[in-house]
């Protein structure tokens, strides 16, 4: 066996107990590793009638087989769970170093069941599995935890939650590696509900590979192929993330104060050039990436990682605020608390807007950086205003009677890119398992940077062909588990060769798309098991009904019934969006239905 | 023939090159503007124009639509933007390649790959 450990560690916190057993291989070659395994296990674990916060439901960490082989971005690693706040499916991937040390364990695959009676963490070391009492750290930020327990990156690491998720926040997220984040979905507060402070990992084991002359070449050529990548090489080794600012602003695609509009205009002064010029003190990595994207950022008050993209946007032109040095305290704020950024950006704007028409009684109102802080601090302690925000924008605007003022998708808000004015993206969010999100495939590559081929943005007819085939990649992806960015420089079909190089099982480049549409499927049938149907896959009635006033997209709303057709057609689903017998036959699925 | 002044924003590393983030240039088009560009700063023509041609990925927008014709006409008071290739990138190196009516549903003709960094092929079926 090459690649995989072959291993699965399972946990039970209710009796402080474990077991290891082997990994299914016939599993592992059809799902891989990271969100896929995870899916496939937590069809098998969690069912409808589990509480997404009771010890019934599991935390589900994996790896996958590149993973710690020292192949570009592989110390990426994924948790699978039912979401708390969304209640489907959720799987949240993170990068740093923790990944890596997991896979150097020996297993690959960790399953968290029950509940601790009283805080614990957990140690793993070389072969060791050490159930600590957490008394002491409970109520600790993750800066002071994660130093506590001894990080260091090539050697030890600590995964761990904020007082957020101990507060069972349902935006917390799961960090690792100090400001590395399982963000999106809630996974901080499952982990809360059992108790479970952290997760420490230290090991010796090295994954083989079967075809080392392959895998060394592959790995010279990606290393080739990155270095000629405008993006990978200049973009965001300078810039960051967030050299997307000012090109949707510029045409109308940036979400502003709550997706009132779509052009923010103070763009500028939050755009990744501004960081750049003003904050940057310089850019790091994970393990085994050559791009660096990391920034480490510096105001008066703070210095740390971040912030990326989504962030800069969540609190800057989502909030109405153009100032960018509270925007870098508010993240890093979040990052010491361990919630996820755009669920809070996307959470105080929708509470302005809430209070900006008088619905709700706040001081809150776009463009109010003094009260950033002040509200993070208090969302993710449940105290006063806290208490209305910490189980995200839905919650919050459904409990003032206007849950229509939530930017969600199934409960999970959604980030930057406005689709009024990039339809395929409304698509995107819609159909989304996990809720509104940009990491499930993106459509900014053809519909605004022109990768690999502009598309108008628009189009409504024959959008579809290109989510579904963004969704199956991101699917496949993630299931590797390796970082999305290495996707702008390497084509699929490197990654279909360096799996094979290393597992010595031979996966084609159609292989590898089929596994991301295995997975896209899997993930759909649990969502349909759970009760969602098709008359989830909307958007909030904002991006159907009111078409923006000024800009480049003026006039446009998404226009997603043809859109949703289509899709559900390219799928090969029935017109309720149910997967066909025949579909889930020709991916080895029927047996699961 | 009409002199157009256009407002020319520039992005990213575009800027370094310039000096300025923005600046006035004349030109009756995109390409005309563009080229107006070039001349009074060849190291910045040379990263957005390419024998006379758009570098493959360097985004330009008038007023916030994306233009691919350099012929495109410039009225008085438009705004030109241009983003460098490293706005860029490939998020989808091999897609399926589909023709028909609107020009991306229809027919499957083949499969638009990348055959090397920046270079688009499409192979036909049963190639």
């Amino acid at each position: 066996m090459a690649g995989w450990s072959g291993k699965v560690l399972e946990i039970d916190l209710s009796t402080q107990t474990y077991k290891v057993y082997p990994l299914d291989m016939e599993m592992a070659r059809l799902f891989i590793g990271g969100r896929g395994l995870g899916a496939r296990l937590l069809w098998d674990l969690v069912g409808p009638e589990v509480d997404p916060l009771s010890p019934e439901n599991v935390l589900i960490f994996t790896n996958g087989p590149l993973t710690g082989t020292g192949y570009q971005t592989s110390n990426r690693f994924s948790v699978t769970t039912k979401s708390p706040l969304t209640g489907t499916i959720l799987d949240a991937n993170s990068g740093g170093f923790w990944g890596m040390q997991f896979k150097k364990t020996g297993y690959d695959v960790m399953i968290i069941r029950g509940k601790a009676e009283k805080p614990v963490w957990i140690e793993i070391k070389n072969g060791e599995i050490m159930f600590h009492d957490a008394s002491e750290l409970w109520g600790m930020r993750v800066f002071a935890v994660t130093e506590k327990l001894g990080q260091n990156n090539n050697r030890r690491n600590v995964l761990c939650i904020g007082p957020a998720g101990e507060n069972l926040s349902r935006i917390a997220a799961i960090m690792n590696d100090r400001e590395r984040a399982l963000a999106r979905g809630g996974p901080g507060a499952v982990m809360g509900s059992k108790n479970l402070k952290a997760i420490v990992v230290e090991g010796k084991d090295r994954p083989e590979i079967v075809d080392k002359d392959q895998f060394k070449f592959l790995l010279y050529e990606a290393r080739k192929s990155l270095a000629q990548s405008p993006l990978t090489s200049q973009a965001l080794p300078e810039f960051g993330t967030a050299v997307l600012m000012n090109i949707l602003n510029n045409v109308g695609a940036l979400a502003t104060r709550n997706h009132q509009q779509t052009q923010f205009e103070g763009a500028e002064a939050i755009s990744g050039e501004e960081l750049t010029d003003k904050y940057l003190v310089r850019n790091t990595s994970c393990w085994a990436c050559p791009i660096s994207c990391t920034r480490i950022s510096r105001t008066e008050k703070v210095e740390g990682e971040g912030p990326e993209f989504e962030t800069t946007w969540a609190f800057g032109a989502q909030c109405g605020i153009d100032d960018l040095a509270a925007i870098i305290e508010a993240n890093s704020l979040c990052n010491d608390l361990g919630l996820d950024t755009i669920s809070t950006g996307s959470t105080i704007a929708c509470a302005m807007e809430l209070s900006e028409r008088g619905y709700m009684d706040s001081d809150l109102r776009f463009g109010r950086a003094d009260l950033l802080a002040p509200v993070i601090e208090a969302l993710a302690h449940r105290r006063d205003i806290g208490a209305e925000l910490a189980d995200g924008s839905f919650r919050l605007a459904a409990k003032y009677g206007h849950p229509e003022l939530s930017m969600s998708v199934k409960g999970l808000e959604m980030p930057a890119y406005d689709p009024r004015g990039m339809q395929g993206q409304g698509l995107l969010y819609a159909t989304s398992n996990r809720g509104g999100c940009h990491m499930r495939g993106n459509m900014v590559g053809p519909e605004v940077l022109g990768a690999p081929k502009l598309i108008d943005r628009f189009q409504v007819q024959g959008k579809s062909s290109f989510v579904i085939l963004h969704q199956n990649i991101a699917a496949a992806i993630d299931s590797l588990v390796l970082c999305k960015f290495t996707n702008y420089g390497v084509a699929e079909e490197y990654f279909a060769r360096v799996l094979s190089a290393v597992t010595g099982i031979k996966y084609s480049t159609g292989d590898m798309i089929r596994v991301g549409e295995r997975v896209w499927n899997l993930e759909r049938l649990y969502n349909l098991r759970e009760g969602f149907t098709s008359r989830d896959d909307t958007l909030p009635p904002r991006l159907l009904n009111e078409a923006p006033r000024e800009g480049p997209s003026k006039g446009w709303v998404v226009k997603l019934e043809p859109m949703l057709k289509e899709y559900y057609r390219g799928r090969g689903w029935d017109e309720n969006g149910v997967p066909t017998k025949k579909k889930l036959k020709e991916l080895e699925l029927i047996d699961l239905v | 023939m009409i002199e157009i002044m256009a407002l020319v924003k520039l992005y990213a590393n575009l800027r370094k090159l310039a000096g300025t983030k923005e600046l006035s240039i004349t030109g009756a088009s995109v390409g005309a503007a563009l080229n107006e560009l070039a001349k009074q700063n060849p190291a910045l023509g040379a990263a957005i124009l390419l024998n006379g041609v758009l570098r493959p990925y360097v985004i330009v927008t008038v007023n916030g639509h994306t233009v691919i014709d350099l012929n495109t006409p410039l009225a008085e008071d438009d705004v030109l933007a241009v983003f460098p290739p490293i706005a860029g990138g490939f998020s989808l190196p091999s897609i399926i390649f589909l023709q028909g009516e609107g020009g991306m549903e229809g027919k499957e003709v083949g499969e638009l790959r990348m055959e090397r960094i920046g270079e688009w092929r499409i192979k036909e079926n049963g190639e």
